[in-house]
């Protein structure tokens, strides 16, 4: 079973190039981040169905995850 | 008639009231486009050498691009250019808001502020009417009531850039204020100002801006806001601004906390985006064109006040930089720093600084006014932003910026003071981000992240190491972002809602009618880079690689606390990141553009 996640496109040059990845549900957020070729300490802010989560949340099935990491500074 | 262009350049000599108006020449238009690129163009050909910043030699170059005030997201960004009182340097700073559109639509591209009044005036600009007005029942009045003052004397489609006390009493680090809440802060741009006794310039134009191709434009530039409104990250974005990063920044131990000593706050959850969202926040508010309005209305019910903000700067330096935890109070030291007209950025690192000097004795309430001058005093805080803004007391030394004021002070805290090139630096802490470090210390303005910011890239490829890719990267993001202040744009769509940046390029080509490609483009900012790097030279006997060189806080002081506790860049490998950077950058190891580099970007004029 799978979940949604998104990254912004700014990190695409370490993911592939890809800015949507099915991800397997069962896994905790750091997990995924990091199967993707991205270190989950550069995520800012986790948005999983509308609703803010830490990295530390288990991915559940049919799950829309968004990692929004900060890229241009204040 | 040029094609995304006003067409003209005003001149306007305060000595004397001559007002001039010359068409923007072409070829300069060509080689450096607008903005940024005509800022650092003219203070580079007009200022003479060793011009005093605050005398009549000097210039104040306000300057708008081709993208300034048409339907293109974040098409509000205006760039103020002038020798600064605080570096002795080249500074530029870069306003959003309004202003630049109504500079377009009265036909100018740049307005370029002479000599010095002899007394306070206003400049009031309606399309072709050009006036230097009395401003004598304006002087010392906070920019609050006096841009309400304006609106209300000319209408709210009048747009007002303007100065408060803290430019008027020439503090090197005041700033030029616009729509309340925006400014352009850094360098001293309103230091400047005040001494040429401007107050403020009013503005309001209704004329067309010439596109090449109308029909290529408005498709161009409907497909960029297309791609910002299905963004993935637009409502996140939009809810939080620039305050999404406090959280991080805590977490990875940027944050800049008690005077840059570690990079995490104990009492930071107080201060994030969240908790600030939660808190105070009203509503959004947006600069021209925008579709992703990152500036955020707040009240404090606990101060009974309104204010635009605070975004992350001046969280990180007026909050956690001073120990304060309190939201509300952060936005009570925002309003009063913008209504005296003072860059909160180095406000916030000179009240740090102080507070380190205290809870080190090396100043005591003898110095302080009385001040119980501990780190997390806020009354004290609200206190010295004004007694800075009229040099008062200890206001007066912190005034100086922290560089000046350290040396003056001696007893070691010239380690403590966190500038580059006399700049104060701006909220990030960097005990242990190598390509930020270094974005720091080569900043063209001194020690300012616009230009490029690089800890997410750190971090994702080691904070530690120091690399050729690394130093590649800081170049790149150089020559690169500030591009968009070339443009008249702002970098925000491009770089945190993620759009395309090869959309922008047919926008720009229907609106200019000039084919250029990102390449073409890097290659200008690249120029530019070398021209204000030029400028330094040529303005500073003796300027060489210890200038480039941070606050010692960042290879010698290894927070003993929070995420990068123990963490520490060593001062080998500070000077291997210059080194590299010197031979990537085409420079010999003093850090000057070698005649090979200057050859190549057509500079050999700008010699020193």
């Amino acid at each position: 079973m799978t979940a949604k996640l998104q990254i912004p496109a700014a990190l695409m040059e370490f993911s592939l190039e890809k800015t949507e990845f099915i991800v397997e549900s069962g896994k905790n957020i750091n997990d995924i981040i990091r199967d993707i070729g991205i270190n989950p300490a550069i995520i800012a802010l986790v948005i999983v169905n509308g609703v803010q989560e830490t990295k530390e949340y288990i991915v559940k099935d049919d799950d829309i995850i968004k990692a929004l990491a900060v890229i241009g500074g204040g | 008639m040029m094609n995304g262009y006003g067409g003209k350049i005003i001149r306007v000599d305060l000595t004397n009231g001559k007002i001039r108006t010359d068409n923007t020449p072409e070829e300069v238009a060509r080689d450096y486009i607008g903005g940024r690129g005509f800022g650092a163009y003219y203070l580079y050909k007009e200022v003479p050498k060793n011009a005093d910043p605050l005398g009549p030699e000097n210039k104040l170059i306000i300057s708008s691009g081709p993208m300034s005030g048409l339907m293109i997201p974040g098409s509000g960004k205006c760039d103020f250019t002038t020798k600064s009182p605080l570096t002795n340097g080249y500074a530029s700073s870069s306003m959003g808001g309004h202003f630049t559109a109504e500079m377009k639509y009265a036909g100018l591209d740049c307005i370029i502020l002479e000599g010095i009044s002899s007394n306070p005036v206003y400049l009031l600009i309606d399309d072709d009417k050009v006036e230097v007005k009395d401003a004598a029942q304006l002087w010392g009045k906070g920019t609050i009531e006096v841009e309400k003052f304006f609106k209300e004397k000319y209408g709210e489609e009048f747009q007002v850039a303007l100065i408060g006390p803290g430019g008027e009493n020439i503090v090197p680090y005041a700033c030029i204020n616009h729509d309340y809440g925006r400014q352009a802060g850094r360098g001293g741009v309103g230091a400047v100002m005040g001494n040429k006794k401007v107050k403020a310039i009013v503005i309001h134009g209704t004329k067309p801006i010439p596109v090449a191709n109308l029909e290529d434009y408005r498709k161009a530039g409907m497909e960029l806001y297309k791609a910002c409104k299905e963004a993935t990250f637009l409502e996140e974005w939009t809810r939080y601004g620039t305050t999404v990063v406090t959280s991080w920044c805590d977490e990875v131990g940027a944050l800049p906390t008690r005077n840059f000593i570690s990079g995490s706050y104990e009492n930071g959850k107080d201060l994030y985006g969240q908790t600030m969202r939660e808190k105070i926040v009203i509503t959004d508010k947006g600069c021209f064109g925008c579709p992703s309005p990152c500036g955020k209305y707040s009240r404090s019910k606990k101060y009974d006040i309104n204010v635009e903000g605070p975004e992350y700067e001046t969280i990180g330096l007026m909050g956690s930089n001073l120990g304060i935890s309190d939201i509300e109070a952060v936005a009570k030291a925002n309003l009063l720093a913008d209504d005296v007209g003072i860059d909160t950025i180095s406000a916030g690192n000179a009240i740090g600084w102080a507070m380190e000097c205290y809870e080190k004795g090396i100043l005591t309430k003898e110095d302080t006014d009385g001040l119980d001058l501990k780190f997390g005093n806020i009354e004290a805080t609200f206190e010295l932003i004004d007694k800075i803004s009229r040099k008062e007391g200890l206001g007066a030394l912190l005034a100086l910026g922290v560089q000046k004021a350290s040396q003056k002070v001696g007893k070691g805290s010239e380690k403590f003071a966190i500038h580059v090139k006399g700049m104060e630096q701006s909220g990030y802490a960097t005990h242990n981000a190598t390509a930020m470090l270094l974005a720091y210390m080569t900043c063209d303005v001194g020690a300012h992240h616009n230009r490029a910011w690089a800890i997410t890239y750190d971090i994702q490829v080691g904070r530690e190491k120091v690399t050729p890719e690394k130093v590649e990267k800081v170049i790149w993001l150089q020559n690169f972002r500030p591009m968009f202040d070339v443009l008249g744009g702002c970098r925000l769509q491009w770089v945190e809602l993620g759009i395309d940046r090869d959309l922008y390029v047919p926008a720009l080509e229907a609106i200019t009618g000039i084919h250029r490609t990102w390449d073409d483009y890097e290659k200008v900012g690249e120029r530019i880079w070398n021209i204000t790097r030029l400028f330094w030279w040529r303005e500073n006997e003796g300027f060489n690689r210890e200038w480039d060189m941070p606050s010692p806080r960042f290879y010698e002081d290894a927070p003993t606390y929070g995420a990068t506790k123990d963490q520490i860049t060593s001062i080998e490998d500070v000077n291997l990141l210059l080194d590299m950077y010197y031979e990537q950058r085409g420079w010999d190891n003093s850090g000057y553009p070698l005649p090979e580099k200057m050859e190549s970007l057509n500079l050999m004029e700008f010699a020193v």
